[in-house]
């Protein structure tokens, strides 16, 4: 059994360990000295000799020897506690990211904590270092959803349109129109089961999901708050039905597997792409998931006479 | 500061924290124009009616020495050694100006408070 004043010289040992080399045996013999006084008054207090439990009782309230040390010596934070949202933040969103790119892959998203650790603590030490250098706050512009530009918002929609529903509607068309008849054979050309899949189906439903809320954004203007969810979930949908078509297809009832193309070269081709863009989609509606929720609203009038 | 507890304790004890933090540099300084070392200021302020954890008071007499506004020798003469503590020049103004600042705060809060009980 360890006595008192052995354990109030490992406990002074400890916090002594913690401290700079220049302050350490000159803290150490004060602070020794210092709890040795008020271990002979709590004895003294108590009307019996010092022992391991009173001992431990004092240093209890002194807290655990790095928190001691610190309050004798306090160091910075390595990462600004300021800065622990905005670092949670970007470690889930590259984790998540970085997973969904090479799922198989632990490491990874380890070391995107690693780097994103380094990147916060250099940004800590630099605005210490120089408060209202580069990267201390500045004003910026809000960006107001409720007030859009017609012709971006149409376009944004044509575009969906174009690029991504009719493209998916009938592959073989739209490439010949794009190449300007410069097709690549029949390579694109769909399998009959695909063309009458549910899948199919669904995932033009949720295409059109996705152009709608554009068009709805230049016929009001601008977008609502439903007008934005409905568009973060239309990426969500597309996303999934993308991410389904990497694997092979199969029917609702006899689960047999079909193809998407004709060609088996064009079906291996496109497996990996379609999980591809289904990742960025699902990876586009958690980020506008993550806008919507962090969504300051803003003050009326910044947001004029349009409502929320 | 909101409390958790439905009776608003925790609030309470937060707030009294604050306040007894605010007053501590204070409350040494007053109590360093006569030359103490760690355990015996801690008892002077404790029978003044300020006690003070001892693990927030020692380190508290190595910043203020930091700061320059403690000077600190170690007497050997003593047994065991003692590290004494005393106001330095610096700290003698220190105190000065923080006294008078203490006393301008108390003023305004006795007037709030005064304002407060004749509603």
């Amino acid at each position: 059994m360890m006595t008192a004043d052995q354990v109030i010289e490992s406990y002074v040992r400890d916090v002594a360990h913690y401290l700079p080399r220049a302050k350490r045996d000159d803290l150490a013999f004060e602070l020794r000295e210092l709890l040795r006084d008020e271990m002979a008054a709590k004895a003294t207090a108590a009307g019996r000799a010092a022992d391991r439990d009173m001992a431990l009782e004092l240093l209890a309230r002194f807290g655990r020897p790095a928190e001691a040390a610190s309050r004798y010596h306090p160091r910075a934070p390595l990462i600004d506690p300021a800065d622990n949202h905005n670092f949670l933040i970007w470690v889930a969103a590259g984790a998540v990211v970085l997973s969904a790119g090479r799922p198989s892959d632990g490491i990874v998203p380890l070391q995107w904590v690693g780097v994103v650790f380094v990147w916060f603590a250099i940004a800590a030490w630099v605005r210490r270092r120089r408060p209202a250098g580069q990267l201390h706050w500045r004003p910026r512009p809000q960006r107001l959803p409720e007030v859009a530009s017609q012709p971006a918002t149409l376009l944004a929609g044509v575009a969906t349109l174009v690029f991504p529903f009719a493209m998916y509607l009938a592959p073989q068309e739209w490439w010949e129109a794009a190449s300007l008849g410069r097709s690549v054979g029949s390579g694109l050309v769909l399998t009959e089961e695909f063309r009458h899949s549910w899948q199919r189906a669904l995932t033009l439903v949720a295409l059109g999901m996705l152009a709608a809320p554009y068009f709805v954004a230049t016929a009001m203007r601008g977008w609502r708050t439903w007008s934005r969810h409905n568009l973060v979930f239309a990426h969500l949908f597309v996303g999934v039905m993308f991410a389904l078509h990497a694997a092979p297809m199969r029917t609702l009832f006899g689960r047999e597997t079909f193809g998407i193309f004709e060609l088996r070269v064009a079906n291996q081709v496109a497996m990996p792409i379609f999980g591809l863009v289904g990742g960025v989609m699902m990876l586009a509606a958690l980020y506008g998931g993550y806008k919507e929720w962090a969504r300051v609203t803003p003050a009326p009038a910044l947001r004029g006479a349009v409502p929320g | 500061m909101v409390p958790r507890d439905h009776d608003g304790r925790e609030g309470r004890d937060i707030g009294l924290g604050e306040l007894r933090r605010g007053v501590l540099v204070l409350a040494v300084l007053s109590r360093l124009r006569d030359r103490q070392y760690g355990y015996s200021l801690r008892q002077a302020l404790a029978e003044g009616g300020m006690p003070i954890e001892e693990g927030t008071l020692y380190p508290l007499l190595r910043r203020l020495e930091t700061q320059g506004l403690l000077l600190s020798e170690w007497d050997t003469a003593t047994s065991p050694p003692r590290r004494y503590y005393r106001l330095s020049r610096d700290g003698e103004r220190a105190y000065g100006e923080l006294a008078e600042a203490w006393r301008a705060q108390s003023a305004v809060i006795q007037g709030f408070l005064d304002a407060e009980t004749n509603r």
